[in-house]
């Protein structure tokens, strides 16, 4: 069951950039990244109200953990310019492509506190395979 | 030029991941959620004043469908929530991609009116690279973080 969950979770995922690249598209870039996350604040704001979930916490965090949200706008942003001008597919493959680089420099730097991990020879295998992936997705 | 556009839209995911997920630790998975576009709205503010690039009439031209982006977030989000205790999150990340390829070749089929089969054809050597790197036994982000 939450195999389905996991692939309807990638569905959704395209069609999210179908429909924020398009607004963005027809509003302009800044202007629609208001409109998303104004929207997405009302919802969340109204689920904590209907389920009473305790919020108080959030004001102890430590500062820096607030900029999560610009980061957030950061990539709106950018998935927006690439979908207008990449279509879905391609940016779908690129951002992953994108996470895969930056989890493996991240776990071999040990940056953010984490723990460092050793990084693992064969892996340039897998890399070099997806590598080739993206290269077909690009020319053709 | 767009292609390290997206590639770099990846690493604000990472990122946004380990932040989210250390809020998450903290507080739980909706006053996470509210942080983040609580920070996001405030910053768009200030983008929009800095610019002074929006026109509020543009609103009314825009079909309601397009304002249901945000809900999808939100069902994304908590979806994310849902699945991660429960599968190895390196078969999530194989499987959440096979969603994105299948929705996304749709989307471009029916928005540009062409099928791309290199589209296709990359989109499966991926998912062999990722599916190779899944047995190479080391745990790393993504396979321990990922959506």
């Amino acid at each position: 069951m939450y195999k389905y969950l996991a692939i309807l979770n990638g569905l959704l995922i395209s069609i999210m950039v179908l429909l924020n690249g398009t607004l963005a598209k027809a509003t302009g870039l800044y202007f629609s990244l208001l409109i998303i996350n104004g929207l997405c604040l009302i919802i969340v704001i109204l689920i904590i109200i209907i389920k009473k979930i305790p919020i108080k916490d959030i004001l102890t965090l430590p500062k820096y953990l607030y900029f999560v949200g610009i980061l957030g706008l950061a990539n709106i942003t950018m998935n927006n310019i690439s979908f207008i001008n990449l279509g879905a597919t391609l940016t779908m493959g690129l951002v992953l492509y994108g996470q895969l680089l930056s989890s493996i420099i991240i776990d071999f730097g040990g940056f953010f506190g984490l723990k460092k991990q050793p990084f693992h020879p064969k892996k340039i295998i897998g890399i070099v395979i997806m590598s080739l992936g993206i290269l077909i997705m690009v020319i053709y | 030029m767009y292609i390290p556009i997206a590639i770099f839209s990846g690493f604000t995911v990472i990122i946004s991941i380990i932040m989210l997920g250390s809020i998450n630790k903290k507080v739980g998975l909706m006053p996470t959620t509210l942080v983040n576009f609580g920070a996001g709205t405030i910053g768009s503010i200030l983008i929009l004043l800095l610019v002074k690039d929006f026109n509020i009439e543009i609103l009314k031209n825009v079909p309601i469908y397009l304002y249901f982006g945000s809900v999808v977030v939100i069902a994304i989000t908590m979806l994310n929530g849902t699945i991660i205790n429960n599968i190895p999150a390196v078969y999530t990340t194989m499987l959440v991609f096979i969603g994105q390829l299948v929705a996304g070749m749709l989307i471009d089929y029916f928005r540009l009116n062409q099928f791309s089969p290199g589209d296709l054809v990359g989109g499966i050597v991926v998912l062999l690279g990722l599916l190779y790197n899944s047995k190479v036994n080391t745990p790393d982000l993504v396979e321990t973080n990922i959506e």
